[in-house]
């Protein structure tokens, strides 16, 4: 039976589709009723799998249509799902759960709903069965159904021109991105005749790294790297955040994004685990590494809401990237820990984005502001969520930030390469500049003066609370059981990474393994230390300064009034302290950091002429970035 | 142009009434001869779709929103997924694995109509798909056509 | 600089594909492989006559599977962008 529950989890999300289509035309609560049921389902069946796989350590293949190999050569298609697949597999079933609740108050303002369930469910069961998936062309099917359902919500409010601009952009870039997985696809079969992933691994174990293999690796770099939006294409992915709808961003962030980067994890790490090389892990740090860089730049100089927490997701990833580029333990560990955690906050971030939208309409810093007195709930979660994407104890970011930090150094140390500081450093700024832009959307939306038309302002639905709340709750079980999560999700997902001929012996027999792997499988030691890193005492020390403030607030010692004295009380200061509204003072609250842009204006400049809204240059980076990797990999990975 | 539409123009017409039906036979037989002759349900059910198209090139918009129902050919597509799907799912039932041909030796031998079960099945099940849903997207477009002409005048 | 990009890339990608055409051109004179084992077992495998439906239905159908899920997607994508939408903005 254990072996049916991936194929079921995956088809239980499509069948809602149809379903949904079929008897919710009209009725709108049965179609909630049976979206509900399918999300459900599917995450249960997930969980199901949870004590076989990550506990009892078992890899579940299933051959379809019982195809099994003929002669050592795999004729069907095969659903692989080992630890890693499992850990992503959790991660989707969960987002797209919260998702559709939040969905059914948050869409209620819009029509045709009944379409909107469709497409959303095909998304929700394309990125299941893309991570569930053990076959390199199902891998592309999976990924093309993504993209189009992708594009497809981000122009679902079709009244806003901005999406259905946004949502061209996506299907320009999205289709190249797809063309050149399916081109990579088509010259591996060319190269080893056969589609199935762990054949490709235990051919490519012992083969030379002939043109043809590099032609196919750097294509499908280059095509995940779309699909993770990965510096530099990364350019439509703002756009198709900020127009999507809230529910949906929170899909983008945390299962799109998710899905390119499991692409790249299986490709590098597994399929094409011989290349594995330290002039490979460069090339994934450097991209990580600008591309955490270039988002947390741009999101500072954004003005809207959902376009600032788009780039913020571009930089979260970025982190992922330089992590899983280690490709040393703690590297991996540090990368995968990231990405559970960014789908944590970054969709509780996009949920409360939602509820702003939800209540006033809007989601224009310039226009925003005071929300706390009328949403206290949504700006109680959206400073959990600020937190944990900063890094600040004991929320789940500090965790595997640290972990990236100390990943890079180590890396550094083992390698005598100190370019790895370098990135450690650039890791920590990038970390700083999240917590100065946090500030800023948390100080130009949840306080400063309430604007008059947002008098009315209400908090949301209990039902959109509900999984804003159980995420706030995870991120806040995941800053302070670090050891828990790592012992029972990352340990068992990285030794599968490191342990490519288990994929291959669970999939293909374990005679054709010990055939290919002739010394034996070896699976590393796994062993961490996290150096100062101890979360009871973090979580007291947050507590007592909580105290701390409220006894200070409370016994009224933060008057702005009394701190900056009757004879100063000048209105330039007042914005600083929450007090006036930002058209008296020189300096617009909104706009924090205009120091920092004014002295930057030429990067900034720079990064406005390059994102600049045209398709084609667009494209251009996509073919651009494919090249670049290609010419890279042919001339010095060997 | 929205006049040269209702120009009841006779060779146009009389070419769709004489295509149509051999469109339709012509596209049936591609979906149901899929596994003994070239072809197949995708083929098949792009030619039967040109009947929707042949319609409109032939009558306008009025007649082809007549004859055609759009949720109905909506809700048929998503009925032939889900048949699609439920053929998969035999296989669980039978005791085997997902998408197994567990009708094939159930049905006539190799080269009947009848013959190599759910590949029969799946075969006219995404026939029925692409028809209704090549139908329905034809449809759609057409309705736009209609809204620019409109918006022009 | 976007003119140099795209000569560049076009140029890297094209002597790439033209160095990679040249290590593939020296195809095999026998198949074998998955594709072998698919042609000469079809008619005892799934009782079709015609092997292009065969592997597409039986032991790729679950591609396929996924392939009208794609065409479904995109028709529902397609009725979802072009339904009458709220009016404003």
């Amino acid at each position: 039976m254990t072996n049916h529950l991936p194929i079921i989890a995956i088809q239980v999300l499509f069948l809602g589709a149809f379903i949904s289509g079929l008897v919710g035309y009209k009725s709108n609560s049965l179609r909630k009723f049976v979206i509900f049921l399918a999300t459900g389902t599917s995450l249960v069946l997930t969980l199901m799998l949870f004590k076989p796989v990550m506990m009892e350590g078992q890899i579940i293949s299933y051959w379809m249509g019982n195809w099994v190999p003929v002669s050592d050569w795999a004729i069907g298609i095969g659903l692989e799902v080992d630890q890693l697949s499992l850990f992503f597999g959790l991660i989707v079933t969960v987002t797209v759960f919260l998702g559709a609740i939040y969905s059914f108050k948050y869409m209620s303002k819009d029509n045709g709903q009944d379409k909107y369930y469709v497409v959303f469910m095909m998304l929700a069961g394309s990125v299941l069965g893309f991570v569930f998936t053990g076959d390199l062309f199902n891998m592309y099917v999976m990924i093309e159904i993504m993209t189009f359902a992708a594009v497809g919500l981000t122009a679902f409010r079709n009244h806003k021109a901005e999406s259905i601009e946004a949502a061209f952009k996506y299907l320009v870039v999205g289709s190249i991105g797809s063309s050149l997985i399916l081109l990579g696809t088509v010259v591996m079969y060319a190269q080893f005749k056969t589609l199935n992933l762990a054949q490709i691994t235990a051919l490519l174990n012992n083969a030379q790294h002939t043109p043809v293999i590099l032609f196919a690796f750097a294509l499908m770099i280059g095509g995940y790297a779309v699909k993770a939006f990965i510096v530099p294409c990364h350019v439509v992915a703002p756009d198709a955040y900020a127009a999507a709808p809230s529910s949906v961003s929170m899909l983008f962030s945390g299962i799109v994004n998710k899905a390119g980067i499991y692409g790249m994890i299986r490709l590098v790490f597994v399929v094409f685990a011989s290349m594995n090389l330290p002039s490979m892990q460069f090339l994934l740090v450097f991209l990580g590494t600008i591309t955490m860089f270039i988002g947390v730049t741009m999101a500072l100089a954004q003005s809207d809401f959902k376009r600032l927490l788009a780039f913020h997701s571009i930089s979260q990833i970025g982190y992922v990237l330089t992590a899983i580029g280690l490709s040393t333990i703690l590297g991996l560990t540090g990368g995968l820990y990231h990405a559970l955690n960014h789908t944590l906050f970054k969709g509780l971030l996009f949920l409360c984005a939602g509820a702003v939208l939800y209540s006033t309409g809007t989601t224009d810093l310039n226009k925003l502001g005071g929300l706390a007195k009328k949403m206290p709930q949504t700006a109680g979660l959206f400073l959990v969520g600020a937190f944990a994407i900063s890094g600040i104890p004991p929320f789940n970011g500090f965790v595997s930030k640290w972990l990236v930090y100390q990943g890079t150094f180590a890396k550094s140390m083992e390698t005598n390469n100190p370019g790895y500081v370098f990135v450690t450093i650039v890791a920590l700024i990038v970390s700083v500049m999240t917590l100065a832009s946090f500030i800023k959307v948390t100080q130009s939306v949840f306080f400063g003066q309430l604007p008059k038309e947002f008098e009315n302002a209400e908090e949301v639905p209990l039902s959109m609370r509900i999984p804003m709340w159980i995420l706030a709750a995870l991120c806040l079980v995941a800053g302070i059981l670090p050891t828990a999560v790592i012992d029972y999700l990352i340990k068992p997902a990285v030794l599968a990474i490191k342990s490519a001929g288990n994929y291959v012996a669970v999939m293909m027999g374990q005679e054709y393994a010990t055939k290919i792997y002739t010394e034996g499988i070896a699976i590393p030691k796994y062993d961490y230390a996290m150096a100062g890193w101890n979360p009871t005492s973090w979580l007291i020390l947050f507590g007592v300064l909580l105290i701390a403030f409220a006894l200070v607030a409370l016994t009224g010692g933060f008057n702005p009034r009394h701190i900056v004295g009757a004879e100063n009380n000048n209105a330039k200061f007042d914005v600083f302290f929450s007090g006036e509204a930002a058209e008296h003072s020189h300096v617009a609250g909104n706009d924090l950091f205009w120091g920092l842009k004014h002295n930057l204006k030429g990067y900034f400049h720079f990064m406005h002429d390059v994102h600049n809204g045209v398709v084609n240059d667009y494209a251009l980076m996509v073919v651009s970035t494919t090249a670049l990797v290609m010419l890279y990999l042919f001339l010095l990975v060997k | 142009m929205d006049k040269n539409i209702k120009v009841k123009n006779v060779i146009v017409k009389t070419a769709a009434d004489f295509f149509m039906p051999i469109a339709l036979i012509f596209g049936l037989y591609v979906i149901l001869h899929g596994h003994l002759s070239p072809g197949g349900g995708f083929q098949g059910g792009v030619i039967v779709a040109a009947a929707v198209v042949l319609v409109y090139l032939g009558y306008g918009h009025e007649t082809t929103e007549n004859v055609f129902n759009e949720n109905l050919l909506k809700k048929s597509e998503t009925f032939a997924a889900i048949m699609y799907a439920g053929f998969a799912f035999l296989g669980i039932f039978y005791g085997a694995n997902f998408c197994r041909n567990v009708l094939a030796d159930k049905m006539g031998a190799a080269g009947e109509l009848f013959s190599s079960g759910t590949i029969f099945w799946m075969n006219f099940s995404v026939g029925f798909k692409v028809l209704t849903g090549i139908g329905f997207l034809s449809l759609i477009f057409f309705g736009l056509l209609k809204e620019k002409n409109n918006e022009s005048k | 600089m976007k003119k140099f990009m795209t000569f560049f890339s076009l140029t890297v990608i094209l002597v790439t594909g033209l160095f990679v055409m040249k290590s593939m051109a020296v195809l095999p004179a026998t198949y074998d492989g998955v594709a072998k084992i698919l042609v000469d077992t079809t008619i005892e495998r799934t009782r079709a006559l015609n092997a292009v439906t065969a592997v597409v239905f039986d032991s790729r159908g679950y591609d396929t599977l996924g392939e009208s899920f794609v065409l479904f997607t995109a028709i529902s994508c397609s009725a979802a962008i072009l339904r009458k939408g709220l009016k404003g903005r």
